[in-house]
Protein backbone atom coordinates (compact mmCIF):
# COMPACT_ATOMS: atom_id res chain seq x y z
CA UNK A 1 0.00 0.00 0.00
CA UNK A 2 1.20 3.78 -0.92
CA UNK A 3 -0.21 6.82 1.18
CA UNK A 4 -2.84 6.88 -1.59
CA UNK A 5 -4.28 3.89 -0.27
CA UNK A 6 -3.80 4.69 2.99
CA UNK A 7 -6.45 7.21 2.48
CA UNK A 8 -8.63 5.30 0.39
CA UNK A 9 -9.23 2.77 3.18
CA UNK A 10 -9.18 4.91 6.12
CA UNK A 11 -12.31 5.01 7.13
CA UNK A 12 -12.54 1.04 6.35
CA UNK A 13 -9.88 1.03 9.27
CA UNK A 14 -10.85 3.35 11.70
CA UNK A 15 -14.27 1.45 11.51
CA UNK A 16 -13.03 -1.39 11.83
CA UNK A 17 -14.61 -2.62 8.83
CA UNK A 18 -11.05 -3.86 7.07
CA UNK A 19 -10.20 -7.36 5.95
CA UNK A 20 -7.45 -9.09 8.11
CA UNK A 21 -5.16 -9.61 4.71
CA UNK A 22 -5.60 -5.39 4.05
CA UNK A 23 -5.39 -4.63 7.66
CA UNK A 24 -1.93 -6.49 7.92
CA UNK A 25 -0.86 -3.84 4.64
CA UNK A 26 -2.42 -1.17 6.37
CA UNK A 27 -0.35 -1.18 9.18
CA UNK A 28 2.89 -2.35 7.53
CA UNK A 29 2.49 0.76 5.78
CA UNK A 30 2.21 2.73 8.75
CA UNK A 31 4.92 1.40 10.07
CA UNK A 32 7.36 2.72 7.10
CA UNK A 33 5.66 6.42 6.93
CA UNK A 34 5.55 8.99 9.98
CA UNK A 35 2.97 10.98 7.67
CA UNK A 36 0.45 8.28 7.54
CA UNK A 37 0.99 7.29 11.24
CA UNK A 38 0.77 10.06 12.62
CA UNK A 39 -2.69 11.21 10.90
CA UNK A 40 -4.46 7.37 11.45
CA UNK A 41 -3.14 8.24 15.46
CA UNK A 42 -4.79 11.82 15.63
CA UNK A 43 -8.29 10.09 14.49
CA UNK A 44 -7.85 6.83 16.62
CA UNK A 45 -7.46 9.44 19.76
CA UNK A 46 -10.39 11.32 18.21
CA UNK A 47 -12.37 8.10 18.33
CA UNK A 48 -11.01 7.20 21.90
CA UNK A 49 -12.20 10.77 23.12
CA UNK A 50 -16.11 10.66 22.01
CA UNK A 51 -15.97 6.88 23.76
CA UNK A 52 -14.56 8.71 27.38
CA UNK A 53 -18.02 9.45 27.22
CA UNK A 54 -19.99 6.16 29.28
CA UNK A 55 -23.05 4.93 28.04
CA UNK A 56 -25.84 2.78 29.18
CA UNK A 57 -26.54 -0.91 28.49
CA UNK A 58 -29.99 -1.59 26.42
CA UNK A 59 -31.10 -3.40 29.66
CA UNK A 60 -30.65 -0.61 32.19
CA UNK A 61 -32.72 1.74 29.00
CA UNK A 62 -35.49 -0.06 28.85
CA UNK A 63 -35.46 -0.35 32.81
CA UNK A 64 -35.25 3.58 32.92
CA UNK A 65 -37.76 4.20 30.47
CA UNK A 66 -40.03 1.60 31.27
CA UNK A 67 -42.58 3.78 33.26
CA UNK A 68 -42.42 6.98 30.72
CA UNK A 69 -46.10 7.21 28.55
CA UNK A 70 -45.94 9.36 25.53
CA UNK A 71 -49.13 10.46 24.04
CA UNK A 72 -49.82 12.51 20.78
CA UNK A 73 -51.67 15.67 22.25
CA UNK A 74 -55.28 15.96 21.11
CA UNK A 75 -55.56 18.11 17.72
CA UNK A 76 -56.42 21.34 17.43
CA UNK A 77 -60.12 20.66 16.23
CA UNK A 78 -60.61 19.02 19.10
CA UNK A 79 -59.17 21.14 21.56
CA UNK A 80 -60.99 23.61 20.35
CA UNK A 81 -64.11 21.94 20.24
CA UNK A 82 -63.71 20.72 24.07
CA UNK A 83 -62.87 24.05 24.75
CA UNK A 84 -65.89 25.94 23.29
CA UNK A 85 -68.26 22.79 24.74
CA UNK A 86 -66.72 23.61 28.33
CA UNK A 87 -67.43 27.27 28.05
CA UNK A 88 -70.78 26.43 27.04
CA UNK A 89 -71.46 24.53 29.74
CA UNK A 90 -70.29 26.99 32.53
CA UNK A 91 -72.29 29.76 30.69
CA UNK A 92 -75.43 27.47 31.30
CA UNK A 93 -74.75 26.67 34.57
CA UNK A 94 -74.26 30.16 35.23
CA UNK A 95 -77.25 31.04 33.88
CA UNK A 96 -79.51 27.90 35.68
CA UNK A 97 -77.58 29.27 39.35
CA UNK A 98 -78.28 32.69 38.31
CA UNK A 99 -82.14 31.96 37.89
CA UNK A 100 -82.67 29.23 40.63
CA UNK A 101 -80.37 31.95 43.16
CA UNK A 102 -82.75 35.41 42.22
CA UNK A 103 -85.73 33.92 41.43
CA UNK A 104 -88.12 33.03 38.60
CA UNK A 105 -90.12 36.06 38.53
CA UNK A 106 -90.51 38.03 35.29
CA UNK A 107 -88.40 41.02 36.29
CA UNK A 108 -85.39 42.59 34.54
CA UNK A 109 -83.26 41.93 38.00
CA UNK A 110 -83.33 38.44 37.53
CA UNK A 111 -82.15 37.82 34.24
CA UNK A 112 -79.42 40.57 35.38
CA UNK A 113 -78.36 38.68 38.80
CA UNK A 114 -78.35 35.12 35.77
CA UNK A 115 -75.86 36.86 33.36
CA UNK A 116 -73.78 37.70 36.93
CA UNK A 117 -73.32 33.96 37.81
CA UNK A 118 -72.27 33.05 34.66
CA UNK A 119 -69.63 35.47 34.73
CA UNK A 120 -68.91 34.19 37.94
CA UNK A 121 -68.71 30.39 37.14
CA UNK A 122 -66.58 31.27 33.44
CA UNK A 123 -63.92 33.44 35.72
CA UNK A 124 -63.25 30.54 38.07
CA UNK A 125 -62.59 28.24 35.38
CA UNK A 126 -60.25 30.33 33.77
CA UNK A 127 -58.56 31.47 37.18
CA UNK A 128 -58.33 27.55 37.57
CA UNK A 129 -56.56 26.83 34.89
CA UNK A 130 -54.40 30.08 34.89
CA UNK A 131 -52.82 28.77 38.20
CA UNK A 132 -51.51 25.84 36.59
CA UNK A 133 -50.61 26.56 32.76
CA UNK A 134 -47.70 24.42 32.68
CA UNK A 135 -49.62 21.34 34.29
CA UNK A 136 -52.72 22.15 32.07
CA UNK A 137 -50.27 21.93 29.24
CA UNK A 138 -47.95 19.21 30.06
CA UNK A 139 -51.00 16.86 31.17
CA UNK A 140 -52.41 17.12 27.73
CA UNK A 141 -48.93 15.93 26.28
CA UNK A 142 -46.86 13.74 28.65
CA UNK A 143 -47.78 11.42 31.11
CA UNK A 144 -45.33 9.92 33.55
CA UNK A 145 -46.98 9.19 36.81
CA UNK A 146 -44.56 6.66 38.52
CA UNK A 147 -41.37 8.40 37.27
CA UNK A 148 -42.09 11.70 37.65
CA UNK A 149 -43.65 11.41 40.88
CA UNK A 150 -39.91 9.43 42.35
CA UNK A 151 -38.18 12.78 40.56
CA UNK A 152 -40.73 14.93 42.37
CA UNK A 153 -40.06 12.85 45.76
CA UNK A 154 -36.04 13.13 44.64
CA UNK A 155 -36.30 17.14 44.77
CA UNK A 156 -38.06 17.39 48.15
CA UNK A 157 -36.58 14.06 50.12
CA UNK A 158 -32.49 14.07 50.96
CA UNK A 159 -30.25 11.57 49.32
CA UNK A 160 -28.75 9.24 51.21
CA UNK A 161 -25.51 9.77 49.68
CA UNK A 162 -25.87 13.85 49.40
CA UNK A 163 -23.16 15.53 51.13
CA UNK A 164 -25.18 17.33 54.42
CA UNK A 165 -23.51 20.52 55.89
CA UNK A 166 -22.54 20.12 58.78
CA UNK A 167 -25.65 21.50 61.96
CA UNK A 168 -23.32 21.57 64.65
CA UNK A 169 -22.84 25.47 63.44
CA UNK A 170 -26.66 25.88 63.91
CA UNK A 171 -28.13 27.15 66.69
CA UNK A 172 -30.19 24.73 69.02
CA UNK A 173 -33.83 26.02 68.34
CA UNK A 174 -35.77 25.80 72.03
CA UNK A 175 -39.13 23.97 71.36
CA UNK A 176 -40.96 27.12 72.51
CA UNK B 1 -43.70 2.94 19.82
CA UNK B 2 -41.29 0.10 21.07
CA UNK B 3 -39.96 -0.22 24.22
CA UNK B 4 -36.70 -0.79 22.44
CA UNK B 5 -37.15 2.58 20.38
CA UNK B 6 -37.67 4.38 24.03
CA UNK B 7 -34.71 2.80 25.15
CA UNK B 8 -32.36 3.66 22.09
CA UNK B 9 -33.38 6.94 22.44
CA UNK B 10 -32.42 7.39 26.20
CA UNK B 11 -29.03 5.84 25.69
CA UNK B 12 -28.02 8.51 23.31
CA UNK B 13 -29.29 10.74 24.92
CA UNK B 14 -27.56 9.41 28.13
CA UNK B 15 -24.37 9.39 26.38
CA UNK B 16 -24.26 13.17 25.60
CA UNK B 17 -26.13 14.37 28.59
CA UNK B 18 -24.48 11.81 31.22
CA UNK B 19 -27.22 12.35 33.70
CA UNK B 20 -30.13 10.25 34.23
CA UNK B 21 -33.14 13.23 34.82
CA UNK B 22 -31.99 14.80 31.86
CA UNK B 23 -31.61 11.93 29.68
CA UNK B 24 -34.72 11.11 30.77
CA UNK B 25 -36.54 14.63 29.45
CA UNK B 26 -34.84 14.59 26.26
CA UNK B 27 -35.94 11.48 25.26
CA UNK B 28 -39.64 12.57 25.90
CA UNK B 29 -38.87 15.45 24.14
CA UNK B 30 -37.96 13.90 21.32
CA UNK B 31 -40.47 10.84 21.67
CA UNK B 32 -43.11 13.54 21.32
CA UNK B 33 -41.70 15.46 17.92
CA UNK B 34 -41.46 11.69 16.42
CA UNK B 35 -45.08 11.25 17.22
CA UNK B 36 -45.80 14.84 15.65
CA UNK B 37 -43.06 14.53 12.53
CA UNK B 38 -42.65 10.95 12.07
CA UNK B 39 -43.03 10.02 8.39
CA UNK B 40 -42.17 13.18 6.88
CA UNK B 41 -38.55 12.56 6.51
CA UNK B 42 -36.17 11.34 3.84
CA UNK B 43 -34.05 9.26 6.05
CA UNK B 44 -35.74 6.05 7.81
CA UNK B 45 -37.23 6.25 11.66
CA UNK B 46 -33.65 5.16 13.57
CA UNK B 47 -31.78 8.08 11.55
CA UNK B 48 -34.36 10.38 12.13
CA UNK B 49 -34.11 9.34 16.22
CA UNK B 50 -31.02 9.69 16.05
CA UNK B 51 -30.12 12.80 14.66
CA UNK B 52 -33.19 14.70 16.10
CA UNK B 53 -31.89 13.40 19.77
CA UNK B 54 -27.89 14.39 19.28
CA UNK B 55 -29.39 17.85 18.04
CA UNK B 56 -31.54 18.28 20.77
CA UNK B 57 -28.93 17.21 23.25
CA UNK B 58 -26.31 19.52 21.74
CA UNK B 59 -29.01 22.33 22.36
CA UNK B 60 -29.32 21.01 26.58
CA UNK B 61 -25.82 21.66 26.91
CA UNK B 62 -25.70 25.09 25.23
CA UNK B 63 -28.39 26.37 27.41
CA UNK B 64 -26.11 25.15 30.21
CA UNK B 65 -28.60 24.26 32.85
CA UNK B 66 -26.48 24.96 35.94
CA UNK B 67 -28.48 22.86 38.45
CA UNK B 68 -29.54 19.24 37.84
CA UNK B 69 -32.92 18.56 38.88
CA UNK B 70 -33.01 15.97 41.32
CA UNK B 71 -30.13 16.73 43.49
CA UNK B 72 -29.73 19.02 46.06
CA UNK B 73 -27.38 21.90 46.43
CA UNK B 74 -24.96 20.48 48.48
CA UNK B 75 -24.82 17.37 46.61
CA UNK B 76 -24.63 19.48 43.37
CA UNK B 77 -21.52 20.80 44.89
CA UNK B 78 -19.76 18.00 46.20
CA UNK B 79 -20.73 16.00 42.65
CA UNK B 80 -19.32 19.77 40.71
CA UNK B 81 -16.06 19.15 43.13
CA UNK B 82 -15.76 15.60 41.95
CA UNK B 83 -17.11 15.36 38.65
CA UNK B 84 -15.36 18.53 36.89
CA UNK B 85 -13.31 16.49 34.47
CA UNK B 86 -16.48 14.50 33.07
CA UNK B 87 -18.46 17.36 32.88
CA UNK B 88 -15.23 18.82 31.04
CA UNK B 89 -15.41 16.28 28.77
CA UNK B 90 -18.98 16.37 27.90
CA UNK B 91 -19.01 19.93 27.20
CA UNK B 92 -16.46 19.61 24.55
CA UNK B 93 -17.74 16.72 23.03
CA UNK B 94 -21.19 18.17 22.31
CA UNK B 95 -19.70 21.47 21.45
CA UNK B 96 -17.23 19.56 18.63
CA UNK B 97 -20.83 17.49 17.37
CA UNK B 98 -22.24 21.13 17.02
CA UNK B 99 -19.30 22.10 15.12
CA UNK B 100 -20.13 19.53 12.74
CA UNK B 101 -22.52 18.83 9.54
CA UNK B 102 -26.00 17.18 10.14
CA UNK B 103 -24.82 14.20 8.03
CA UNK B 104 -21.15 14.12 9.69
CA UNK B 105 -22.44 14.06 13.01
CA UNK B 106 -25.07 11.44 12.31
CA UNK B 107 -22.54 9.40 10.80
CA UNK B 108 -20.29 10.00 13.13
CA UNK B 109 -22.45 9.14 16.59
CA UNK B 110 -24.00 5.79 14.46
CA UNK B 111 -20.36 4.75 13.88
CA UNK B 112 -18.71 5.41 17.27
CA UNK B 113 -21.31 5.52 19.46
CA UNK B 114 -23.64 2.59 17.62
CA UNK B 115 -21.07 0.49 15.92
CA UNK B 116 -22.92 0.65 13.23
CA UNK B 117 -21.53 -1.05 9.54
CA UNK B 118 -21.16 1.90 6.51
CA UNK B 119 -23.90 -0.53 4.76
CA UNK B 120 -26.25 -0.30 7.04
CA UNK B 121 -25.75 4.05 7.89
CA UNK B 122 -25.78 4.22 4.13
CA UNK B 123 -29.23 2.42 4.25
CA UNK B 124 -30.54 3.97 6.95
CA UNK B 125 -29.29 7.59 5.46
CA UNK B 126 -30.54 7.10 2.02
CA UNK B 127 -26.68 7.84 0.59
CA UNK B 128 -24.36 5.81 -0.80
CA UNK B 129 -21.17 4.03 0.92
CA UNK B 130 -18.77 6.16 0.34
CA UNK B 131 -20.82 9.42 0.91
CA UNK B 132 -20.94 7.79 4.51
CA UNK B 133 -17.37 7.00 4.74
CA UNK B 134 -16.29 10.49 3.23
CA UNK B 135 -18.85 11.71 6.02
CA UNK B 136 -16.88 9.99 8.78
CA UNK B 137 -13.32 10.99 8.11
CA UNK B 138 -14.30 14.82 7.35
CA UNK B 139 -16.35 14.73 10.47
CA UNK B 140 -13.13 13.06 12.43
CA UNK B 141 -10.88 15.48 11.02
CA UNK B 142 -13.17 18.70 12.22
CA UNK B 143 -13.18 17.17 15.64
CA UNK B 144 -9.69 16.47 16.03
CA UNK B 145 -9.18 19.85 16.55
CA UNK B 146 -11.51 20.21 19.15
CA UNK B 147 -10.77 17.59 21.41
CA UNK B 148 -6.87 17.57 20.53
CA UNK B 149 -5.96 17.63 24.07
CA UNK B 150 -8.96 15.22 25.38
CA UNK B 151 -7.29 12.42 23.51
CA UNK B 152 -4.02 12.50 25.10
CA UNK B 153 -5.18 12.63 28.49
Amino acid sequence: MNCQDIDAHLADYLGDELGAGERAAFEAHLGECPKCRAEVHALDGTIEALRALPGVSADDAQRQTADLIVMRRPSLVRRVMFASLRAAAMIGLGVMLGWATFGRGGDSSSLQGGGVAAQLVVERGTIERGLHPAWYKRGRQVASAPSSFARHLAMIAPRHDSHVAPVSNVAPVSNR
Amino acid sequence: MTEATRARVYQWAYRLLQNHHDALDATQDVLLKWLRYAGREIESGEAWLRRTTVNHCIDLIRKRRPISMGDGAAAWQERDRRRVTDEDIRDRIAMGLSGLTDSQRAVVVAKVYDGQRFTTIADSLRVSVSTVKTHYIRGLRALRASLADLGED
